[in-house]
Parts: C-alpha cells; structure tokens; sequence
C-alpha cells in the first residue's frame, strides 16, 4: 500500500516537475526569441517579462515537490550520521512535520492573497495576465509538497517504532 | 523580552534545527515565522506568509538562476568535457602530475561553460578519475585535484552563486561575473602550482605521461571549439551590451542544448533526466530564497544587523582584522554548511557590516564566493569531496581528505593576494564597465 503510494507521489511529483520545466524551456525561448526579434526588427515579443515572470513562477513551485520527494532540499546530517536509526527517523519527522508546517502556511496563507488579489481584479503590468494565473502553481506546488511531507512523515513511523526499515523498503 | 533576545534565541534554534538535519530552507522559514509571530503577532506573519512567497520569487531578475541551471546541465550532458581535458592533457600531460594540471584546466573551462560546482566536479570525476587511476596517479591526489577543480565552477563566471550574491545584494551580475575572472584564472594557476610543487617532491604520486605530438595538440584544441563559442556568446554578449544576463543564460541554454543534441548525447530519456536534475536544483534553490525572505523579514524586525553593526563599530578594530576574521568564521562555518546556504543564511548580517566597513561590495562578493567555495572541500561537510567518493569505488574520505590539503593552501595564498590586492578583483570591471 504504501509502495503504492509511493510510486504514484513519485510519479505525480516528477511529472509536475517536467511541467514545471517544460514552462522554463518557454521561458529560454521566449526570451532568445525575443533577443533575436530586437536585434533583427528593433522590436521584440510585447510584455516577455511578463511572461517570463508567469513561467519562472510556475517553474519554480512546480520543482520544490519533487526536490521534497528526491530528497534534494539541502540539509546538514553530520549529527543524524551519529544517531541510532529510531533517533534520526525522529529527527526526520520533527523535519517534515515542519515542512508540512511551512508549506501549508504558505498555501493557506497564499490562498487568502490570491483570492483577495482576484476579488479586486489584480493584473499583471504589461499584458493584464490575471494575477490568479500566477498564482496557481504557488498554491499547487505547496500544497503538493504539504502532501509530500505527510507522506515521508508516515515512512517515519516504523523506524521510530521498531528501529526497522522504511514501510515501503519492508513491502519491496 | 526584546527583540533582540528572540533574535538570539531564533539563531540558537535554528541552527539547533539544522543540526539535527531539518532541511535548511524548512528550518529558516519556520524559525522566521515562528520568531516573527513572537514579535509581530499573528497578523504580520499571516500577511508575510502569504505575500513573500509569492514576491521572493516574483522579480524577473531571477529568472538568470534556473536558466543558468539549464544551461550548466545541457552542457554537462553534451560530452564537451572530454573534448576539454584531451585537449588540457595534449599540452600539459608529458608534465610531472601532468593529468591533475590538466584536469585543473578542463575543470575551469568547463566551468566556464557550467556555473555549478558540483555539476562540474561530477562531470570531470567521469572523465579524469579513471584516467588517472589508469595512469597510476595517488588517489588522494587525483580525487582531490577533481574535488578542487571543481570549486572553479563556482568562481569562474557564470556562476549560479555569484548570481544569487549579485541579486541580494542589488548588485550587477555583469560587474560581479567580470570581478571574478581574473581571481577564477589565479584560482585555477595556484591549483597547477600545488599540484607541481607536490608531485615534485612526490614523483611516484603523480607519474609523467608521453608527449603529445602537435599535429594531435592541434586537433584536440579544434575539438573545444564549441566550448569557447558558447562562453564566447555568452559572456561576451554581456559584457558587449547585446543582452543582459538573464537573456545570456536562456541562449546559452538553448546553446548547450542544441549542442548536446549536435553531439548526439540527448535522447527523450536523457532529455527527460536533464529536466529532472533542472527541477530538482531549482526546487532546491528556490525553496532556500523563499526559507531566507521568511527568516530575513524577522530578522529584520529583530534590529540585529544594526546591533552587530553599532557594537562592531564601538570596537574600533582595524577593517581588516574583521575581513580577516569573518574569513575565518566562513571556513569554518563552511566544514558544516553547503554554500548557497551559507551566504544566505549570513548575508543579512555580513552585508551591512562590510559596507559600513567600507568594503566594495563587488570585491566582497568574491571574497565571499571565494571563501564559501573552500567549504566545498573541507571534511566533514564537503560537497565536492561526497560527488567525488560516490563517482569513484573505494574511495575513502580520510584519502581524499588528505589530497585537498594542498589546495587548501592554494585557497589561502589566494584569498590572501585578493585581500591584498583589490584590483585583481576590480579592475576588469571597471575597464569593461566603467
């Protein structure tokens, strides 16, 4: 069950990702375009840092679920090295139960400005892009990584339990 | 208590968080809400933990970052490093320690391409780690030569780093990136010279290889053209005024891509993973600057720059003996800490202090590169020397531990001549710039 679920938080998580670079590689030729446009007819696509703004934004968000989920977020583990394995585990859920913590303040909290910057018709500069349309991926990428979070903290359980392995290691 | 004390007790607790492996971006961000609510009170942290999210990420300027990540990525993936240490060996592998020298060059003209420190030493282990094992080449030496060489890809501009430096501190990339090519050269010249005077005085550490005719020379140095096509276009066209640095990294992106794909080395599933290691650093990096502007605002609520700045002033101590001792509190600092980390986690307090100094913050923020880089190969905590023993079967790290030391002093030297010596620093800004 929890293998299970792994493999499909992994999956949704990576595939959000590529989404995330995919609006990165628009981002890389909106703005080589752009650059060969000005050079070329001294004039360039209209509100690129708009856009641009709008994809590195997405990008971003989208990315820090599947960092969560790789484990790439940058920690220090020279004191965990030195712990029994019940003692880092709950070194590793104080971790991700704050992360749920700081992801879902964001989410929740970001979910209040985006609404209120909706109610009152917020757009960007240039091209009046809806603010919401930026953002849907803050609230999607953090309330992902919320979900993510909550699932490494129950991989947790059974180390602290038993000093054993993962769930999903014992279900392989 | 004021202010100050929840400052302190926020700092004491973050780094107890860190400790104890809580991801560094998690432990800033929580400790900077949960310190702002002691502070502020509720309302200022529900309106901070809605809007800076949002804003520590908004501005256009970082769009440079995951770009250049893309762009260090590709270039990694399009084989270009082999071209680059042929090409190094050609001319000086007949050389006592001959590989390590050369591995040292093909490490600062991939980095040149790369901007990221750990792509670069990952990389180059591929390539160079074998071939000196090959050519019976000390381990410690050859491990840590890669490890080292691999810290130019930080200095040698574009560098993800010094981008992120630049944006903090509302300095100007171009400026910053033209500061550290001249100490990025003299970085990688003092890495040569170590490895001479070791394998001088240690020749069975790293053996002589033949000569290579010149006819071969100039094929090998043909075969790097599209490295030096690529850095050309890129940093040229900044410092020529084609476009600024965010529009330089999308091209050079597309440039590395289309030179992976030139090279046959991209397929949909390298593709693919190539995208995936983009996302996994920009999810990285851009968690660490929303972590940052969270703890940054309590920080800033809490008056403790302006504390560290008064008190520092009261004291009365020469300019230099603080440089010197901050250099110091960031190597060691650095044992523990990765680097992006570091300068985020200290700017806030640093970059008040060196400018009321009277410091140029341009040439500080080489030092600043420059010191935070040596933490990328000081045991226990550096990066480097983890990509190096997982690239390379056997590899202990009291081995490579023992390999960096001499680049430990190279760093020294060098850190010394651009305290010494400002204007290697900033004199090819101002005569590009100015």
């Amino acid at each position: 069950m929890i293998e299970l679920l792994k493999k499909k938080l992994s999956n949704i998580t990576k595939y959000v990702a590529w989404l995330g670079m995919f609006f990165l590689l628009a981002a890389m030729l909106i703005t080589t375009t752009d650059v060969v446009l000005r050079k070329v007819d001294n004039e360039g696509i209209y509100g690129t840092i708009d856009l641009i703004q709008l994809m590195i934004v997405s990008a971003a968000y989208l990315s820090i679920p599947y960092a969560f989920m790789t484990k790439s977020h940058v920690s220090v583990s020279i004191l965990s090295d030195m712990m029994s394995p019940r003692f880092a585990a709950l070194s590793q859920l104080l971790a991700t139960v704050l992360g749920f913590c700081f992801m879902l303040a964001i989410a929740w909290f970001g979910y209040t400005q985006a609404q209120m910057q909706n109610e009152y018709g917020d757009i960007s500069i240039t091209l009046g892009i809806p603010m919401i349309y930026y953002w849907a991926p803050i609230l999607f990428g953090s309330a992902l990584s919320a979900v993510v979070m909550v699932f490494i903290a129950v991989e947790q359980f059974p180390i602290i339990l038993t000093g054993g392995p993962t769930m999903s290691s014992q279900e392989k | 208590m004021s202010s100050s004390m929840i400052g302190l007790l926020a700092f004491a607790a973050l780094f107890g968080l860190i400790a104890i492996r809580v991801p560094i971006a998690i432990a800033m961000g929580m400790v900077g809400a949960i310190g702002g609510l002691a502070i502020n009170g509720f309302d200022s942290v529900a309106f901070i933990m809605g809007s800076i999210p949002f804003e520590s990420i908004f501005p256009y300027s970082l769009s440079v970052i995951p770009l250049f990540i893309l762009m260090g990525v590709f270039s990694a993936k399009a084989g270009l490093s082999r071209a680059l240490y042929d090409a190094a060996h050609a001319f000086i592998g007949h050389y006592k320690g001959g590989l390590a020298m050369a591995t040292i060059g093909a490490c600062a003209a991939f980095g040149a391409i790369c901007g990221s420190s750990l792509a670069t030493a990952a990389t180059m282990c591929r390539v160079a780690m074998p071939e000196m094992r090959r050519r019976n080449y000390d381990d410690g030496l050859a491990s840590a030569t890669i490890a080292a060489g691999g810290t130019l890809g930080v200095l040698i501009p574009p560098s993800v780093i010094m981008v992120i430096y630049a944006i903090l501190t509302e300095q100007s990339i171009g400026r910053l990136f033209a500061a550290a090519l001249i100490p990025g050269l003299l970085a990688t010249v003092l890495y040569m010279v170590a490895i001479r005077i070791k394998t001088v005085h240690n020749p069975e550490q790293g053996p002589a290889d033949e000569r290579v005719n010149w006819p071969d020379r100039i094929v090998a140095m043909l075969n790097v053209w599209p490295v030096m096509v690529l850095f050309g276009v890129v940093i040229g066209g900044i410092y020529g005024g084609w476009f600024s640095p965010t529009e330089a990294a999308a091209i050079g992106a597309i440039g590395a891509f289309l030179l992976a794909l030139f090279k046959r080395q991209l397929n949909v599933k390298t593709f693919l993973d190539c995208l995936g290691e983009t996302a996994n650093t920009t999810g990285m990096i851009f968690l660490i600057l929303i972590g940052t502007a969270v703890f940054n605002y309590f920080v800033e609520t809490t008056g403790l720059p302006q504390s560290l700045v008064s008190h520092v002033g009261e004291l009365g101590w020469d300019p230099y003996v603080i440089l010197i001792l901050l250099i110091f509190f960031y190597i060691v600092l650095g044992c523990f800490m990765d680097a992006l980390s570091m300068i985020l986690l200290t700017l806030p307090f640093i970059y008040p202090l060196i400018t009321s100094l009277g410091f140029d913050p341009i040439w500080f923020g080489v030092i600043m590169v420059s010191v935070v880089e040596v933490g990328l190969i000081t045991p226990p905590v550096g990066m480097n020397l983890f990509i190096i023993m997982a690239g390379t079967p056997g590899l202990k790290l009291q081995t490579i531990s023992r390999g960096v030391v001499s680049f430990l002093c190279a760093d020294v030297a060098r850190l010394a001549l651009l305290i010494l010596f400002p204007a290697l620093s900033l004199w090819l800004p101002a005569l590009l710039m100015d």
